[in-house]
């Protein structure tokens, strides 16, 4: 156990960048993203679901909240092996925005297109059970002329495709959204935080010898 | 803090951001239902896989980059 932790500490340590603005990035993109989540349900989602909007909003988005930890941490690690020795700063910090909002929104393509099918599966069996309960009440008699079904996609079949669409053009539009507006906050972020992505090993190294020094200091000759 | 306090903060920090995150991606999957989940999965390893052979180094371009007169 002790060993495991030494590991970890030390891994952390050997990541060199601020956690406090991969955190930062992380709630803010979370719960922006949470946001549209929860409004694209309110439009488009499955009635069985229905909660109060800010608290599903406030929930979902803490649960997500990892995940979106983890693929900014992956973006800041990315942008600093790929253009981390570049010269240009805003090459370095415009790279390092492009790619954690691309790794950011891909995470919330994902939430979107996760809830959006939980929803799917709660209307078609919502659909289903319409559809059962009606024939049940429906049902022409034995000596009725019987009707040929009609071929093709219809009725139970044409509702759930319209269903399905409707949450392929709600995921579609959710992505745009998503990306869109992952970009505005990530360049807002940048805009106070740019200066404080990576810990260059030299920074490191000079804290090192001072808190060496220090302790040094510190212990009566 | 001493060494020990130390270790318990790390050791409950990563207990719980490993539990926090297997609990994000135990939602997402339920969510989505786990064969689409596993068809990613197949899709992303088959993808890794490619790019893994077909980026390999082959012995010809190995031996022309290690030749010195390839250079000149």
């Amino acid at each position: 156990m002790n060993t495991l932790v030494e590991r970890l500490d030390e891994q952390r340590g050997r990541l060199q960048v601020y956690w406090s603005t991969a955190a930062l990035f992380a709630v803010i993109l979370a719960f922006g993203d949470g946001f549209w989540l929860t409004s694209m349900h309110g439009a488009i989602g499955a009635i069985e679901r229905n909660q109060e909007p800010l608290g599903r909003w406030v929930r979902e988005s803490a649960l997500i909240l990892p995940l979106f930890f983890v693929a900014v941490l992956a973006a800041m690690l990315l942008a600093r092996r790929w253009f981390g020795r570049s010269r240009s700063r805003l090459l370095r910090v415009g790279a390092t925005a492009l790619l954690i909002t691309v790794f950011g929104t891909a995470i919330g393509i994902a939430e979107t297109a996760a809830s959006s099918a939980y929803d799917y599966r709660f209307q078609t069996r919502s659909l289903e059970q319409m559809v059962a309960f009606n024939h049940s009440h429906n049902d022409a008699p034995a000596t009725a002329v019987s009707t040929p079904e009609p071929q093709g996609c219809t009725a139970l079949c044409a509702q759930k495709h319209l269903t399905f669409m409707t949450h392929v053009k709600a995921v579609k539009l959710g992505g745009g959204l998503l990306l869109l507006s992952n970009l505005v906050l990530v360049v807002w972020i940048l805009m106070f935080r740019g200066d404080r992505l990576w810990r260059s090993a030299r920074a490191d190294e000079v804290d090192t010898a001072v808190a060496v020094s220090s302790a040094v200091a510190a212990v009566p000759a | 803090m001493n060494d020990r306090a130390h270790k318990l903060v790390v050791a409950i920090t990563a207990i719980v951001a490993v539990l926090w995150t297997l609990a994000a991606v135990a939602t997402l999957v339920y969510w989505s239902g786990l064969a689409v989940w596993a068809c990613a999965a197949v899709a992303a390893v088959s993808f890794a896989w490619t790019l893994r052979v077909y980026l390999r180094p082959t012995a010809t371009v190995e031996a022309e980059v290690s030749r010195p007169s390839a250079s000149r």
